[in-house]
């Protein structure tokens, strides 16, 4: 999936509230993430956290005929939505930072995501067994050492391209892999098979 | 009229059969390591693996491209497309092992080199979706095995008996 990042980072600085001390600040950082969908299956990731996450807003206007996958674990791939035209899904599922879909589209087209960053403390819960999911932050890296994902023995890890289809990573612990960690595009979701217990990937992240 | 449309039909067949296969992971787990003749877990650059792959156990071929080691005694793990397989359904598989300063398996076997077999076993392959589900992973489908350097005192034994026999052949 060809990502690209232009995230504009532009200061809110919106007086919240004022008191008898003085006005208080509230900063956030919003921008835009434009991510390709190529014909047939892209496995994506919403960057930017929108007003409400819902299809109708996040991606818009796909392609009549566009399809979103999600799954849940357990449950599979219970969640479908299909597009009928712009701003028009079935169902308007979510897809909050972190998660991730399946979405298949007709033809080649860019989706732009707008949003803002999240920033603080963030937990993505990490079920037994298979899941799919994403960087909170919308940053690229080493999964492990620059995105914080807590790689245990065991892990592994399945990227998909379009075209290509299904790389494969397992994670040996200590901060090996077999082949390589995995660096996730911004905009990429993936799959992860976690043989343990339920974890977090908690992301602190404060620019 | 017809003959066209069944040339139609075949080809979008074909089409779909190339597009539509189904995917396993060739890899091992812990459980199931790739040892060499002294019982230690073969190493990074030591020995290559190829995976036989068919639709029915006497179907099996070469497929897919050839991996090393990763993790000691642990094939690289590697996304094969099993040609001939739609997704979801079964296959059969065989892992080769020979010592990688060999090309191939059958180059090990001529010159004497290390080689393993794994046990004949079969999976579903990867999900037919939609949409495309993971590949099938292998680990923990078969027992490991060992890649086997012949001793040397065999390879002398069989010399020695090759030897005699031309030796008899030419006293007659």
């Amino acid at each position: 999936m060809r990502t690209k990042t232009l995230l504009l980072t532009a200061v809110l600085g919106v007086a919240t509230a004022a008191t008898s001390m003085g006005q208080v600040f509230s900063q956030n950082i919003v921008g835009y993430v434009n991510v390709v969908l190529r014909p047939g299956f892209n496995l994506i990731a919403n960057p930017l956290n929108g007003t409400n996450n819902g299809l109708n807003t996040i991606i818009p206007n796909p392609g009549v005929g566009s399809f979103v996958y999600k799954f849940t674990n357990p449950g599979g791939f219970s969640q479908i939505a299909e597009n009928g035209g712009p701003g028009l899904w079935d169902v308007n599922l979510t897809l909050a930072p972190g998660e991730g879909a399946f979405i298949s589209v007709p033809a080649l087209t860019t989706n732009t995501f707008v949003g803002e960053v999240l920033t603080g403390t963030r937990t993505n819960d990490i079920p037994t067994g298979f899941s799919i999911r994403s960087s909170i932050v919308p940053q690229s890296g080493a999964l492990d050492t620059v995105l914080g994902f807590p790689a245990a023995a065991g892990d592994f890890i399945y990227r998909f391209a379009n075209p290509g289809g299904y790389s494969v990573f397992e994670s040996g612990g200590g901060g090996l892999w077999d082949p390589t960690a995995p660096v996730p595009a911004v905009g990429e979701s993936f799959w992860i098979n976690n043989p343990g217990a339920a974890k977090s990937w908690v992301r602190t992240f404060n620019p | 009229m017809k003959k066209q449309l069944m040339i139609l039909a075949a080809a979008i067949a074909l089409t779909g059969s190339a597009f539509g296969q189904g995917q396993v992971t060739m890899g091992n787990n812990a459980g199931s390591l790739i040892i060499d003749n002294f019982g230690t877990a073969v190493t990074s650059g030591s020995t290559s693996f190829q995976l036989l792959a068919g639709a029915t156990a006497d179907s099996l071929q070469a497929i897919g491209t050839i991996a090393g080691v990763g993790f000691p005694g642990r094939i690289a793990n590697t996304v094969v497309n099993i040609a001939g397989v739609a997704p979801g359904q079964t296959a059969f598989f065989q892992i080769q092992a020979w010592q990688s300063s060999f090309a191939s398996y059958a180059a090990a076997v001529a010159g004497n080199g290390g080689t393993g077999l794994s046990q004949v076993f079969s999976a579903a392959t990867s999900s037919a979706g939609p949409p495309p589900g993971t590949p099938t992973a292998l680990a923990g489908l078969f027992p490991g095995f060992a890649v086997i350097v012949p001793e040397p005192s065999t390879i002398a034994l069989g010399l020695i008996g090759a030897g005699s026999l031309l030796f008899l052949r030419r006293k007659k």
